[in-house]
């Protein structure tokens, strides 16, 4: 063989034992370790113990924006489509932060089950379109809510 | 307010000024300092073959290589 | 395709083609700026602030393609012992640590005003620093050693190595839960993005695959002319040395 075809060989091999070495490993850890965040209904099946950090992400839940009385606490839901988490928050809320929108907050639990964030970071989907045509969308009655989902979902998602 | 006009608003970029307009400077920033950071280590290594040609040194008075740094 | 692998015939093909390159480049980006900043709408949820996704996009699909470029060359070179591929290796490492810094950059800007954060630790983000990091490894490892050609086979070998990144940055937004958000434009079901700004992003993308072509042929030309400047004061030397002995 000459050597230039053997190095070929070698070359080719070792990438591919590499690729699959790397393929094994990544699937083999736990992908929780690399997940940015945790879904509602994982804390559901598995309660994480009231003071832990999590990162819980997921869409804020339509109709359940709001404020405790001190008027300082944001209150809302994270929801994925089957459980949904209630959170507190006091703090200035990201620009993207809407209802329907994806979400990741940073926190923990409390004592009454609560989750209390210590930071809100929106997550935006992966869908572009002009605020004219949306408009004309809304107004046509042809709009429909949820495409965000896909946002949360990744290749999974709903989207229709 | 600057708003007022139509390239008031352009530059207020919707509020978002200070982060559109640096993403557009640091872009034209760094693509410009990679092209003349190849641009004067072309001229810098024409300058020297040429010399060599000249005179056969292709190096300065100090003797240093000027195939890489001569500005 | 070997006719243009030879030195001498790429530094002519080269000196001809690039004040041509330079100029469809320069036209290319005045088309793209005027279709990102100008004529093109904001958008529905993120403002004026999607602006940023055509430099943010275009900058980091180029991070991606200059290290597949310098996987191939460092796998021809050390395949086939082939001048020219270390060359392009040697100049594509700058260039694509040059982009992906953009991509960095600008990917920042936009997480603050939309994500509420400049940076996060998830699994996009951080595989692209990893990339950056690769550059920079690529470059000092070239300049590491004395003996040239052992400077280019580990600077080759960790190209190659880095290679298993490209994939896992291409499909951690798919294969873990990421902040980043998934793929609009190589998507089964077609682009999420409307026509409006999916043509401002493709010009911008043109004018980046020109820039990135146009600065590595600059590089390998110039680099090229400095290994000829060596072999002729080595020659000189070499003649001096003799006439002295």
């Amino acid at each position: 063989m000459k050597r230039k075809t053997l190095r070929l060989y070698l070359l080719v091999i070792s990438l591919a034992l590499l690729g699959t070495a790397t393929g094994l490993v990544l699937s083999a850890i736990n992908s929780d370790l690399i997940s940015y965040f945790v879904s509602p209904t994982q804390v559901t099946k598995e309660p994480v113990e009231p003071g832990r950090t999590v990162r819980l992400g997921g869409l804020v839940e339509v109709d359940s924006v709001g404020k405790l009385d001190d008027g300082a606490t944001h209150r809302f839901r994270v929801t994925d489509l089957s459980n949904s988490v209630e959170v507190l928050y006091r703090g200035v809320l990201p620009d993207l932060f809407r209802e329907g929108q994806g979400v990741v907050v940073e926190g923990s639990f409390n004592d009454n089950g609560r989750f209390v964030a210590a930071e809100v970071l929106a997550k935006h989907d992966e869908n572009y379109l002009p605020a004219e045509v949306v408009k004309a969308l809304k107004e046509s009655g042809r709009w429909q809510e949820g495409a965000a989902a896909t946002a949360i979902n990744g290749s999974e998602g709903v989207d229709p | 307010m600057m708003e007022e006009t139509a390239f008031g608003a352009f530059l207020a970029m919707g509020g978002y000024a200070e982060f559109v307009w640096p993403a557009y400077g640091v872009t034209g920033l760094v693509l410009l300092a990679i092209w003349l950071d190849g641009y004067r280590r072309r001229r810098a290594v024409e300058r020297a073959l040429q010399r060599l040609a000249r005179d056969g040194s292709g190096q300065d008075a100090q003797g240093r290589d000027t195939g890489r740094n001569d500005a | 395709m070997h006719r243009f692998a030879n030195p001498g015939r790429f530094q002519r093909l080269a000196t001809r083609v690039l004040p041509w390159l330079k100029g469809l480049t320069a036209l290319s980006f005045l088309a793209g700026l005027y279709l990102a900043l100008l004529a093109s709408p904001p958008d529905y949820q993120q403002g004026e602030t999607v602006r940023i996704m055509y430099v943010h996009v275009p900058a980091a699909w180029m991070a991606l393609f200059a290290y597949l470029l310098l996987g191939l060359a460092s796998a021809s070179s050390l395949i086939w012992r082939h001048p020219l591929a270390d060359i392009a290796a040697q100049a594509l490492s700058p260039i694509g640590a040059a982009f992906t810094l953009v991509a960095l950059a600008t990917g920042s800007l936009w997480g603050k005003p939309m994500w509420g954060t400049y940076w996060v630790w998830d699994a996009r983000l951080t595989s692209f620093l990893l990339l950056f990091f690769l550059y920079l490894g690529h470059m000092a490892l070239l300049d590491a050693f004395d003996d040239r050609n052992r400077g280019r086979r580990s600077a080759a070998v960790l190209a190659l190595v880095g290679l298993v990144n490209l994939p896992i940055i291409k499909f951690s937004v798919d294969w873990w839960n990421t902040l980043h958000q998934p793929a609009s434009i190589t998507r089964m079901d077609g682009p999420s993005i409307d026509p409006s700004m999916l043509w401002p992003l493709l010009t911008m993308a043109v004018a980046f695959h020109l820039f990135l072509l146009t600065a590595l042929l600059e590089r390998m030309r110039t680099l090229l002319m400095e290994a000829r400047l060596r072999a002729q004061r080595q020659a000189r030397f070499e003649a001096m040395q003799a006439e002295q002995g």
